[in-house]
């Protein structure tokens, strides 16, 4: 940031400094490919902002907009609304995005999430089979999963946890809205679905 | 075998005791005013020289699993344990050592000093310390009072902070009792929380759960006090090098790796220890018994003073 940015808008009236607070963080959200954080917010705008405020009054006028702003994981982000995906697959050519898994992929996905940390013998136990070694980099590549704590076990073989980037792909705000959907499936479906990858674009 | 001789255990006598069906607040009252004063003097009576950090590791495991459970993970404290101790430092905890790592940390939160609410919300996650900034101004005089307070503004703002909350109104309690750190006491159900956030009264429910906490609390410090003494005691015999910095890992943490903890250098210390030789040296201590193995394992054992 540059030495002469001005965040306290001091000669604006009351309402215009507002207005002019909610367009920057709106830009800086608009221009960020990634979940932007409290942290890089706050100093956009005068001290005693509060930030929580600004971003609730931006997301009440994106009332009719097909773009919404969602909470991930502390951060927000734009994301097209899920009922334009259809529109926004049909127009471009999204060809093979990174996210194009398979159903066993997702499967074995889901299963970390659901029982994290877990490693590959735990997830062998649950497909009855090894689960592949390059599927498990291919998740980690993509920064869906990241290595959580070893297992207590001969060899000690590293475990597997979400990530923040997991929840963001998802729509997800915590990992407990999982968790939620489940218990309200009760009893718990093995064949969760989550929302396809490709409708969550940012 | 070194007898361990437990102090006559705390009785409390019948009109402190927690009535918890009782729907009458007064009644509610009497019984965590009293617990709370019991308690108070058990913790802060230098003679019964309780192991305060292990205290709160311990209590802080339960209201971790307790965070967890609300948060629909049933984990026990075992796996808990198993989270804590081996996460490598690139490691991500993952959500079970994560909630206890955020406990933790607010445990370890000075809370006589005059910094001890930015130091409290500077130990929660980024996204949430700002958002809590005015949470503990003052509203009640008493202390249990506050917490409520504290924790329904809290919950308020933020109905899916529960743990967050709960971190809060603990905080604000030891705080308002005049203890260095937080012991946490508060613990309510889900229904609880949500009447919480839907702004109904909610001090019955703490006085409540504090009576509650209080006692268990307060037969817990005696007992770890018991095993505490016998230890320090018995540390002139254990004659492995560097044992007064092993005795002194165990009066501040539940569970021991010997491998991850002791080897090679003793946590917290500069001194060294082989990967044998911390090893022995647990297996002597269940053989006189001062500690006992916590995981009925036979690799990667943990070992800690109570079960």
């Amino acid at each position: 940031m540059t030495q002469d940015f001005d965040a306290d808008l001091a000669d604006l009236p009351p309402e215009l400094r507002w207005r002019e607070w909610m367009n920057r963080i709106e830009a800086v959200l608009f221009a960020s490919a990634t979940p932007v954080g409290r942290e890089a917010l706050t100093p956009l705008v005068g001290q005693g902002a509060n930030v929580d405020l600004l971003v609730q009054d931006i997301q009440a006028e994106l009332g009719a907009k097909p773009y919404e702003i969602i909470e991930v994981a502390g951060c927000w982000m734009f994301r097209t609304r899920p009922r334009y995906a259809s529109a926004v697959r049909a127009a471009a050519d999204l060809g093979q995005p990174a996210l194009a898994f398979n159903e066993h992929e997702l499967a074995v996905l889901c299963s970390i999430a659901y029982h994290q940390p877990i490693g590959r013998a735990g997830l062998a136990e649950i497909f009855g089979k090894e689960v592949n070694r390059d599927l498990i980099a291919r998740l980690r590549n993509n920064d869906l999963i990241a290595n959580g704590p070893r297992e207590p076990r001969a060899g000690a073989p590293q475990s597997f946890v979400t990530t923040d980037h997991f929840l963001a792909t998802f729509g997800l705000e915590s990992l407990r809205d999982l968790m939620e959907m489940q218990a309200e499936q009760e009893p718990v479906a093995p064949r969760f679905t989550p929302p396809a990858a490709s409708e969550a674009l940012p | 075998m070194i007898p361990i001789e437990p102090y006559p255990a705390p009785v409390l006598p019948s009109w402190a005791n927690p009535n918890v069906s009782a729907q009458d607040l007064p009644q509610a009252i009497t019984a965590s005013v009293a617990t709370l004063a019991f308690l108070h003097l058990c913790l802060t009576t230098t003679h019964h020289q309780v192991p305060q950090t292990l205290l709160r590791n311990r209590l802080c495991l339960q209201a971790a699993r307790h965070s967890l459970a609300i948060e629909r993970r049933q984990v026990d404290i075992h796996t808990l344990r198993d989270a804590l101790v081996f996460s490598g430092p690139n490691d991500a905890a993952g959500p079970d050592g994560a909630m206890l790592m955020q406990w933790r940390k607010a445990s370890d939160v000075r809370l006589t000093g005059k910094a001890w609410q930015t130091q409290l919300l500077a130990s929660l996650p980024a996204s949430m310390g700002e958002r809590l900034a005015d949470v503990f101004a003052p509203k009640a005089c008493d202390p249990v009072g506050q917490a409520t307070a504290v924790l329904c503004r809290v919950l308020q703002a933020n109905p899916r902070q529960e743990a967050i909350a709960l971190i809060c109104a603990n905080a604000a309690l030891s705080q308002a009792l005049g203890w260095d750190h937080m012991i946490p006491l508060i613990r309510l159900n889900r229904t609880e929380l949500r009447n919480a956030s839907d702004g109904n009264d909610s001090r019955l429910i703490c006085h409540h759960s504090v009576a509650k906490n209080a006692a268990q609390t307060l037969k817990q410090a005696h007992d770890l006090t018991a095993r505490a003494t016998a230890l320090r005691q018995a540390t002139p015999k254990l004659r492995t090098k560097g044992a007064p910095d092993a005795v002194a890992l165990f009066l501040r943490e539940d569970a021991v790796s010997p491998s991850h903890m002791l080897s090679p250098y003793i946590q917290g210390s500069d001194t060294k220890l082989t990967d044998r030789s911390a090893r022995r040296f647990c297996d002597r201590l269940v053989t006189l018994g001062l500690a006992q193995e916590l995981t009925g394992r036979a690799t990667f054992r943990l070992y800690g003073l109570a079960g």
